[in-house]
């Protein structure tokens, strides 16, 4: 079958939601790890740019459920059938907005003065783990463990790339030892994350492949496949940022926050990119488990 | 220089090849090309998960029958729509499925012939 403009459109819309949903409960756990390092102006740009990211991917969730009931009558006519519009909120992803309205109102309402409060903290996680509601793992049975796996693989992906874009709006102030600091306790509790992403990633992946050959032999595998090597490279980027730089900024070096920033906008890029494949075969393939 | 990052990127993932998941269908009746002599009554959908049948479009020569499909149906592993009086022709059937367990979309096209009786 061939990708329709209608469902490229349902991919990005994914990809933006998925984008600004964990870019929004990053930058919550961002402040609450690193908040007391931030400046005061920069606290206040990372709110704004917390209210922007919710609002976007509210948005966006109801844009992806109308571009999934054009998708399905192949033309403009499905986003105004409303018969169309209420199976696709049953199916899952009605649920799944109201969730992450709520996490990220919680979010956002926590955050709005001082570090973020513990209900804010958890509002952000409700937010990132509502694409649990939906997606492959909701077919598998029992569902209890892949959902849980999902979740912890969605907050920590929300606490490591959600929190590359205050990272760098902190790397843009000049304020060398506030920079250094920042970066080395991110780069602390990162490796948690990572840990985290990594370790249930590949727990989930081996739910949902069910024999180690389906990576190359089925269209799922390959998209896994591409993802990984994009995950692979960040990994690179980000190990590069906290061995090599976040020492030399530390030290003082003028040139290190330049060279921070640069890799910064770098780890965004393949993060843009991991979600674009992600949000592509969760939309097109079929995990080879669910046959 | 950009355009070509795109335009790599879209062509890296078409490669790789959509295969549109679940819920799968795994047959139909009629079955898919079939060349049959008398014009079925009903066209039945069997999935390998509980589905709902959103769309279901019969055209033949370009020209669209009218099919009711029960959108407020029960999602089920076997759907069946009743078929009007078909006459002899080749007729393409498009389909669009929602998975009530993920949300996923299913969709495909398939066509069967009525030929009429052997002479």
């Amino acid at each position: 079958m061939s990708l329709s403009i209608w469902d490229a459109a349902l991919i990005a819309v994914k990809a933006i939601t998925y984008a600004a949903t964990l870019g929004a409960a990053g930058a919550v756990f961002f402040l609450g790890v690193c908040g007391a390092l931030v400046a005061r102006e920069d606290i206040l740009r990372i709110r704004r740019f917390t209210v922007a990211l919710a609002a976007l991917s509210v948005f966006a969730g109801a844009a992806q459920v109308l571009v999934s009931a054009g998708s399905m009558r192949g033309g403009a006519a499905g986003m105004a059938d409303g018969v169309l519009v209420q199976m696709v909120l049953q199916a899952g992803p009605g649920l799944a907005i109201a969730v992450r309205a709520l996490g990220l109102l919680l979010a956002v309402l926590g955050g709005s003065s001082g570090r973020p409060t513990w209900w804010a903290c958890l509002g952000a996680a409700t937010a990132a783990t509502s694409f649990a509601w939906t997606g492959h793992a909701r077919s598998l049975d029992p569902d209890v463990l892949p959902i849980l796996l999902v979740s912890v693989h969605l907050v920590a992906a929300a606490g490591w790339l959600g929190a590359l874009a205050p990272l760098l709006i902190v790397a843009r102030d000049g304020d060398l030892p506030r920079i250094g600091a920042t970066a080395a306790r991110f780069g602390a509790a990162a490796v948690y994350a990572v840990a985290a992403l990594v370790g249930a990633g590949a727990a989930l992946l081996w739910m949902l492949l069910g024999d180690f050959t389906a990576l190359w032999s089925s269209a799922y595998g390959r998209y896994v496949m591409l993802k990984l090597a994009l995950v692979a490279c960040l990994l690179c980027a980000a190990a590069f940022n906290k061995l090599r730089l976040t020492p030399r900024l530390l030290a003082g070096d003028p040139d290190s926050a330049r060279s921070l920033r640069a890799s910064i906008r770098l780890e965004m890029v393949l993060a843009g990119l991991i979600l674009a494949v992600t949000a592509t075969f969760t939309t097109v393939a079929g995990p080879p488990s669910l046959g | 220089m950009r355009k070509a990052r795109l335009v790599a990127v879209v062509a890296a993932m078409v490669v790789i090849g959509p295969a549109f998941g679940h819920a799968r269908l795994l047959g139909t009746s009629p079955p898919a090309d079939a060349q049959l002599q008398a014009a079925p009554k009903s066209l039945t959908l069997n999935f390998n998960e509980n589905a709902r049948l959103a769309i279901l479009t019969l055209t033949v020569g370009g020209m669209v029958i009218p099919v009711a499909v029960d959108r407020s149906a029960p999602a089920a592993r076997e759907i069946t729509v009743s078929l009007p009086v078909l006459a002899v022709g080749t007729y393409q059937v498009q389909w669009s499925a929602l998975s009530p367990a993920d949300g996923h979309i299913t969709k495909g096209t398939f066509s069967f012939s009525i030929v009429g009786p052997p002479r």
